[in-house]
């Protein structure tokens, strides 16, 4: 299992010696070290991390302020040279408490604490996927998604209730979407064949939208669902 | 197999790291050991803060040790200026930046000095008591200060 983990703090010394530490660990990858709250949350609106190793005094924002802006909550460890912010991280359900400076010990005990929890959460996101649309970070489940439809840069996300249009190809989506339930009918298209209501010819039938399947993709479709 | 080599030799390596600081120490001038070995034990040169802090791994103490010459030792020196020019309240934000860097070197002894200095800040009465705690942990930082960069170039030719 791989940790993504990103440091916000405002000291060098602190954070070299805590990306020394996250370098070590095999479980974790460092995907940034900020120095203060601005640009991590510029870093946050566009990249998902599990794991935030956060300073709290900082200037400007403080960590409790940062972690009110975030589009999304990943696990926390706070890192501060008092405990008088023991209760306010309790508040913000932070996973773990670090007081500066870290020992070795220490930190590895906090990585062995909060990894089943990633673990637990991988698994369950493990039918999720994350796309950028309307100017953040969105969460779609698999059951969600009807339909998927490339449209120029864009891919567009038809869900029951909703479409999301994000800037990404079908082939990166193709990737991430669970290929047990996804199937491509066409070169723009990928459906999500639970939501199928009836199949004619060489179109596909999901709600009230009309689907085309390429003849290139008829026989895989076939082939796929359980035809009698 | 090579992974034990590999420890033993780690063990090897910080006892060697260990024993370099232990000798930097002791030859370092400017420093009155017996009044250290009585008042600043947690000074002493036994590279324990190493393991404590890098593990096995002292060459992660060497950038550490650089950064913390090149930067923190020169805020020390600023102190004063910033409670003249910006008061109390940004003398105590300073301070509490860079006490945990001075316990990861091992300076635990000035860490607790810039721990009563920033309590200080907090239920600050006198500006003077202020700037004689400034003025008593710049003179201390002074005294360790070529301590310090043994410790650093000692570290330094060992990696090498």
């Amino acid at each position: 299992m791989s940790i993504s983990c990103i440091i916000v703090e405002d000291d060098k010394i602190s954070a070299l010696h805590l990306r020394r530490m996250i370098e070590q660990e095999p479980s974790l990858t460092l995907a940034g070290i900020f120095m203060n709250a601005d640009d991590a949350l510029l870093f946050l609106a566009q990249e998902m991390v599990d794991l935030i190793f956060l300073d709290v005094e900082m200037p400007d924002v403080n960590g409790f302020q940062l972690l009110d802006q975030l589009p999304y909550r990943p696990y926390v460890i706070l890192t501060t040279a008092k405990t008088e912010y023991a209760f306010t991280a309790f508040q913000y359900s932070v996973t773990d408490y670090l007081t500066k400076p870290i020992t070795l010990p220490r930190f590895k005990e906090a990585i062995k604490k909060i990894e089943p929890f990633i673990a637990k959460q991988k698994d369950n996101n493990a039918n999720d996927i994350f796309i950028r649309a309307d100017g953040k970070l969105i969460r779609l489940h698999n059951n969600e998604i009807c339909f998927v439809e490339a449209l120029g840069d864009y891919v567009k996300f038809v869900t029951e209730n909703k479409n999301y249009l994000s800037l990404t190809t079908l082939k990166s989506i193709e990737e991430k979407l669970n290929d047990e339930m996804f199937l491509k009918v066409h070169r723009s298209y990928i459906i999500n064949t639970k939501k199928i209501n009836d199949i004619e010819d060489n179109t596909v039938l999901i709600g009230k939208h009309v689907i085309p399947i390429s003849k290139a993709h008829r026989k895989l479709v076939m082939d796929r669902l359980n035809i009698i | 197999m090579n992974n034990l080599i590999s420890f033993q030799s780690q063990n090897e390596s910080l006892q060697q790291a260990t024993e370099t600081l232990y000798v930097a120490y002791q030859q370092s001038p400017g420093i009155e050991k017996n009044s250290l070995a009585n008042t600043e034990t947690s000074e002493a040169p036994n590279g324990e803060w190493i393991r404590d802090y890098f593990g096995n791994d002292y060459s992660i103490a060497i950038p550490i040790l650089q950064l913390f010459i090149e930067e923190m030792l020169p805020e020390i020196e600023q102190l004063a200026t910033v409670l003249n020019k910006y008061g109390v309240q940004e003398l105590r934000k300073k301070v509490h930046k860079i006490n945990p860097s001075f316990k990861m070197v091992g300076q635990t002894a000035l860490s607790s000095a810039l721990t009563d200095l920033e309590n200080d800040c907090i239920t600050f009465e006198e500006i003077d008591d202020l700037h004689f705690k400034i003025k008593k942990i710049q003179t201390q930082t002074e005294k360790l200060k070529p301590f310090i960069i043994k410790q650093y170039n000692s570290l330094s030719k060992l990696a090498h």
